[in-house]
């Protein structure tokens, strides 16, 4: 025949137009057009189409935000840290079984630390969920600013890219606000919390990466439970002399993971 | 530091998912919360990506995922279509003496069934292979040529039935808009 065995089909047509055929292909193809006027001129206007298909919708400039630009770089650190840890992982694996060897062979008496509460300094976001609760309870009190109570974590987490814990059942929101931070916009959440009392979600995007379990801090006459999953940092604050304030924090971490 | 970063340019694929979320959901708002849900997602799904994959098609197919698991069906609700079409022909910027034209294609090509618009956009726009296509959108490759197949011929089709009306027409109504 004309040095092509397969028989043209549309889908070689529709290939030809994609650029998805070998080159030994396109050619038979092409020979094939050259003879049958009806399916080049088929073929040509798909090209047209596709070219202009291109064109037409390169412009499209939508309505870019800057969340998503920062959500982009968040997912680029987030890919080249990955590549990086993967590296450490190997080392890190030779040192868990160093050390594992090592405690045991120690007996594990000498090298339990005993559970002491620490005195660290806590995390500059911890002030900012401290005023942000006076804030809310200022609010309260005021009849000229309405509480906000509808939650959408949903919508919460579109704007500010701040993920929010799953609240317990028997929680009740009594004010939803988005507030300016240190660290850009938090969100604060007044609750209600069954046997626990008033108290305050906060949240914030301190701005680096960490995994921090809960601790307990008192400032003032404020108490917080502070903790951290991945980018966003939390924290459970109240006024009211409460104990239950970290292992509420506890459970709201859990639900992160 | 900036090495590494190029080597995950994700902030360079922003345009390509756009331009793939329009398709899907028609409209430029919705666009941008699929691209924010979608990176979000790849966030957390970051595990998922292979070294040295492609991350252009590793993006879309979760674009696409995050569009088909409910994302459709939230906004389906919330807005009307023919509104949303409206607002987002203002979206586009495109050179003038073609603008009628391509406004006209873009309002076909948008009136694909979804199936077929998004198999055409991944080939025809962001240039995917088949393989790769067929991938990101969950599908066997022979379904996807077959729907590449009768997005062409809908195109064609719808192109052939507006051809009688004529382009100088078309050029006055677009061109002048009621001055003349």
């Amino acid at each position: 025949m004309d040095g092509f065995d397969d028989p043209v089909t549309n889908a070689d047509f529709d290939g030809y137009v994609d650029d998805q055929l070998s080159p030994e292909r396109r050619i038979a193809v092409e020979a094939y057009l050259s003879s049958r006027p009806g399916d080049a001129t088929r073929v040509m206007a798909d090209l047209r189409t596709k070219g202009e298909l291109r064109l037409a919708l390169a412009g499209f400039r939508g309505v870019p935000r800057p969340a998503s630009t920062e959500a982009a770089r968040r997912l680029e650190r987030a890919l080249a840290r990955d590549r990086w840890l993967g590296g450490l992982q190997r080392v890190a694996a030779v040192g868990i079984f160093v050390a594992a060897g090592w405690l045991a062979h120690a007996g594990f008496g000498p090298l339990l630390i005993s559970h002491v509460a620490a005195s660290t300094q806590p995390p500059a976001y911890v002030r900012d969920a401290v005023m942000a609760d006076r804030t809310t309870t200022m609010r309260e009190s005021m009849a000229s600013q309405p509480e906000a109570r509808v939650y959408d974590p949903g919508e919460i987490r579109s704007a500010t890219a701040i993920v929010m814990p799953e609240l317990p059942k028997d929680w009740r929101v009594k004010d939803v606000q988005i507030y300016p931070s240190e660290f850009g916009p938090s969100v604060e959440i007044a609750i209600e919390a069954g046997s626990l009392g008033s108290l305050s979600l906060f949240a914030v995007r301190p701005g680096s990466f960490d995994v921090v379990k809960p601790s307990v801090v008192t400032t003032g006459d404020a108490k917080a439970a502070y903790f951290q999953v991945g980018e966003v940092a939390y924290a459970l604050v109240t006024t009211a002399d409460n104990r239950d304030i970290g292992s509420a924090a506890e459970r709201l971490a859990e639900t992160l993971y | 530091m900036g090495r590494l970063k190029s080597r995950f340019d994700i902030v360079g694929q922003l345009g390509h998912l756009r331009r793939y979320a329009r398709t899907l959901t028609r409209d430029g708002a919705d666009a941008e919360d699929l691209v924010h849900e979608t990176l979000l997602r790849a966030y957390e799904r970051r595990n998922g990506f292979r070294a040295g994959g492609n991350l252009r098609a590793w993006l879309l197919s979760i674009l696409h995922n995050t569009y088909i698991d409910g994302f459709r069906a939230r906004r389906a609700e919330a807005r009307r279509v023919a509104q949303a079409a409206l607002v987002a022909e203002t979206q586009f910027e495109a050179p003038q003496e073609h603008s009628v034209r391509f406004a006209q294609l873009r309002r076909t090509f948008l009136s694909l069934p979804e199936g077929q618009r998004a198999a055409l956009h991944l080939v025809a726009i962001e240039g995917l292979s088949y393989e790769q296509a067929a991938s990101t959108l969950g599908i066997p490759t022979g379904t996807l040529m077959s729907r590449l197949g009768r997005a062409r011929a809908n195109l064609r089709a719808m192109e052939d039935k507006e051809r009688p009306i004529g382009s100088e027409h078309l050029r006055i109504v677009g061109g002048r808009d009621g001055w003349v």
